[in-house]
């Protein structure tokens, strides 16, 4: 388990992260999501120490590592891995050897066991034929799977990932993502995750953090805190994220719905096979104008997020909110000034 | 052998002496190359590690070091032989002859390739000291594995570079009885105007820099990344 408490870190002066506590579970996959300069790296390198806080604890296991120095600080380090967005290869070492570079030799370990494990963990991340060839022969999803190999051929607790998936286009994006859940699952293997990307949550993370300007805003699974939470600049930063949020303004301008009652419906997981608007306007003929929508998936949660004007009559509309309330549709009430362009 | 006579007679008639004075240089350039890159090298990676904050950093330290180099680069080689006579002679016992010589070439090589070497190794990605520290490495690790590692290539050029320079500094030095074929170029040459010396003694240099940069060339072919 990772912990961090209260933990603020300035730099000359200026504070980068503000009073931040959070935990960490063993085995989940954590993301800390935020725009670029909310003090998401910084937070990410105290969890190591590579950073130390101005002031604050932080936690490993229960034990306070705060103060950490010395050959106890590089010991402590090694329980962790990291990964980073420029991938960080040595360029006058193969493949292989920036991982060989990176192991830990134990006492009267074998170097031919040495090689098998690296061969074994090329492999893994799907490089095994690319061993001799050096990085600078390499696409940026394979520097970023060496960085993998190389991270994980001590065997951490915790894998560290500062923005990994941001200088790879969206096929290797994809890929390397994949990796990452997989190693989650087969080694058991905390992972950090830090991105802009809110895709990038919602396919692996199990919980998220939401940062700005040094603070946190919101905590929770990636539905609870992209979708429930009205934060406004939660919401913001979805609106530059998420399609249908980008996409609601400009069908409200374009056809002149001002003035009209715009419902957010947040559809989970069963529900979003049923036939709901069909049900409403049989039940209560209420007839329903979807202006802007969609279906993802949130981690492990199916999400229909849809926005939605009702044409009916006024106990109609009503029957339909509890109709669909009582179906656990989560329902939010959009006035003209909530959702900006 | 006639036709060398005809082209170099005054080279000729001092064969020994020229032989002499071109092992002179060799031993020169050689000797300082020892002492100064060994030194200098250890000077650039203090310059380098006192100033990161991520490693040793100390700014009294980089400072003092700093203003060091900057103070004896600013010095002209051959006011910095007068200056160092004493030091000169407190460490070989002699102010003339090629020993003598190499004590001012070593002192004013040593800060010229330190900055080299400090610059060289500032252009490795600087990520790159983050990442070994989150693998739990040390200052000497990250140093020898990464620094001079990645640095290796930039090591060997500036290396190639500076011993040109101790080349012509051994060419300086030879004027005030330092020996070698700069002395000779000067003895003969210049004031006794038998120009084939100079000519001569240009092309054993040239040969010596060829040579230099030809092994510099290679080796960094060797190595490739």
């Amino acid at each position: 388990m990772l912990g961090l408490e209260n933990i603020s870190i300035e730099f000359d002066k200026n504070p980068v992260v503000k009073n931040i506590s959070l935990k960490i579970e063993d085995g989940e996959v954590f993301g800390i999501v935020g725009y670029s300069g909310a003090g998401k790296s910084t937070l990410l390198r105290s969890l190591n120490l590579l950073l130390k806080p101005t002031s604050g604890k932080v936690f490993y296991n229960h034990e306070n590592v705060t103060n950490l120095k010395g050959s106890n600080l590089k010991k402590f380090r090694k329980q962790f891995g990291m990964i980073f967005q420029h991938f960080n290869l040595m360029e006058t070492r193969t493949v292989y050897n920036n991982v060989r570079i990176a192991v830990d030799k134990k006492k009267g370990e074998k170097e031919k066991v040495v090689k098998q494990r690296i061969r074994q963990l090329l492999e893994t991340v799907g490089l095994e034929k690319l061993a001799n060839k050096y990085p600078q022969e390499l696409s940026g999803g394979q520097k970023q799977r060496v960085a993998i190999a190389r991270a994980l051929i001590n065997k951490p607790k915790v894998l560290l990932c500062d923005e990994p998936t941001s200088a790879l286009d969206p096929l290797n994006t994809n890929t390397l993502l994949k990796l990452l859940k997989k190693i989650n699952r087969e080694l058991k293997l905390t992972i950090v995750i830090i991105t802009h990307e809110i895709d990038v949550t919602k396919a692996i993370c199990d919980r998220v953090s939401f940062i700005d300007n040094g603070e946190l805003l919101a905590l929770g699974s990636p539905s609870e805190v992209f979708i429930n939470n009205t934060t406004s600049s939660i919401q913001k930063f979805i609106s530059f994220n998420e399609v249908h949020a980008r996409t609601l303004p400009y069908v409200k301008n374009k056809f002149g719905v001002h003035g009209k009652q715009i419902y957010q419906l947040i559809i989970e997981d069963e529900n979003v096979v049923q036939p709901l608007i069909s049900n409403i306007q049989e039940l209560f003929s209420i007839k329903t104008i979807v202006l802007a929508g969609g279906i993802d998936v949130y981690g492990s949660s199916i999400v229909n997020n849809m926005f939605v004007i009702f044409q009916g009559d006024r106990t109609g509309v009503k029957k339909t909110l509890d109709y669909l309330l009582k179906l656990k549709v989560k329902i939010k009430q959009h006035g003209e000034d909530e959702v900006q362009e | 052998m006639s036709i060398f006579n005809t082209l170099f007679p005054n080279v000729a008639a001092i064969s020994d002496e020229f032989i002499q004075s071109t092992l002179e240089t060799v031993y020169m350039v050689f000797v300082t190359a020892i002492f100064a890159f060994t030194i200098g090298l250890f000077l650039g990676i203090a310059l380098l590690v006192t100033k990161n904050e991520k490693l040793l950093y100390n700014k009294v330290v980089y400072n003092i070091l700093d203003k060091i180099v900057n103070l004896i680069r600013s010095i002209p080689f051959i006011i910095l032989m007068a200056l160092l006579v004493s030091l000169t002679r407190f460490i070989v016992h002699t102010t003339i002859g090629t020993n003598a010589a190499i004590v001012p070439i070593v002192i004013a090589i040593i800060p010229f390739y330190a900055r080299q070497v400090e610059n060289v190794l500032l252009d490795v990605d600087i990520n790159l000291v983050e990442t070994a520290q989150a693998m739990g490495w040390g200052v000497f690790k990250i140093v020898w594995s990464v620094y001079l590692r990645e640095a290796r290539k930039g090591i060997i050029r500036i290396t190639a570079l500076t011993t040109i320079s101790i080349v012509s500094l051994s060419a300086m030095a030879g004027v005030v009885g330092g020996g070698g074929l700069g002395n000779l170029a000067i003895n003969y040459g210049y004031n006794r105007f038998q120009n084939d010396v100079t000519f001569l003694a240009t092309l054993v240099i040239l040969l010596i820099v060829l040579l230099t940069q030809s092994i510099s060339t290679l080796i960094t072919k060797i190595l490739k990344h």
